[in-house]
């Protein structure tokens, strides 16, 4: 059952991020090892909202091309900007505009020109077809609420053989309802 | 694939949930449950050589 219609979820989720605000590496602390996290801009590290570690898990090449779908204030998309190297390119993609200024500021601060952050929606990649060697997604395709719509465009823009590292939370028993018509709920 | 669980304390570090919210997870989620509310997941996959764009449905 759909608790909100796509517009509906996309005002809460932008507004939502737009304001998030943190001035502590709570969460990054726990998904991230200290070495990862050190001489990263501390606005990435403090607003980092993943759920895992795709990037660790992605097993990123110097020279490969990288998505990273949901980038937020960039933490993983910094990440893999230094894994791929100068040779590489990493597109952190967000539909909330503040969140794509903050990576820009976040990649500039860090001294990796090898980013380029990008306003958009998961359901409609603007990218090419077959255009990217590695797609990493953190804690961002429960927010969409056309998830095989994000996946297959996920699977579109990567090359044959390329890879798909994705992070996520999952229900394996119901949530009360009130938990499912909650505004924080979806956002979060 | 990679999982570990998420409970409520794990949720509250996460500045997009107001404390307000936190607390009425508390509240109605059963205490059986606040430790292991949902699991995070970590899945690796690769699309197959020779393989075109997807058409997205």
């Amino acid at each position: 059952m759909a608790y909100f219609t796509v517009d509906q979820a996309r005002s809460i989720i932008r507004d939502t991020y737009a304001a998030a605000a943190a001035d502590r590496p709570a969460v990054a602390s726990g998904l991230y090892a200290a070495d990862e996290l050190a001489g990263l801009p501390r606005g990435a590290v403090s607003l980092a909202l993943g759920v895992g570690h795709p990037v660790r898990h992605a097993q990123l090449r110097p020279g490969e091309m990288v998505l990273d779908v949901g980038c937020g204030a960039g933490i993983d998309t910094l990440l893999a900007a230094r894994a791929v190297g100068p040779a590489g390119r990493v597109i952190g993609l967000d539909m909330t505009p503040a969140m794509v200024e903050r990576t820009r500021r976040h990649a500039a601060d860090a001294g990796l020109d090898n980013v380029e952050a990008r306003e958009g929606l998961m359901e409609a990649l603007p990218l090419a077809d077959a255009s990217v060697d590695v797609v990493v997604s953190n804690g961002v395709l429960n927010l969409s609420t056309r998830k095989s719509r994000a996946l297959a465009e996920m699977l579109r823009v990567l090359r044959a053989g390329g890879r798909l590292a994705l992070a996520d939370l999952v229900v394996t028993q119901a949530l009360p309802e009130e938990v499912l018509r909650s505004a924080p709920a979806l956002a979060g | 694939m990679h999982r570990r669980p998420f409970g409520i304390d794990a949720l509250a570090s996460y500045p997009v949930f107001p404390p307000e919210f936190v607390d009425f997870l508390r509240r109605v989620v059963p205490a059986d449950r606040h430790d292991e509310l949902v699991w995070s997941v970590v899945v690796v996959a690769r699309k197959p050589e020779g393989t075109g764009g997807a058409h997205a449905g």
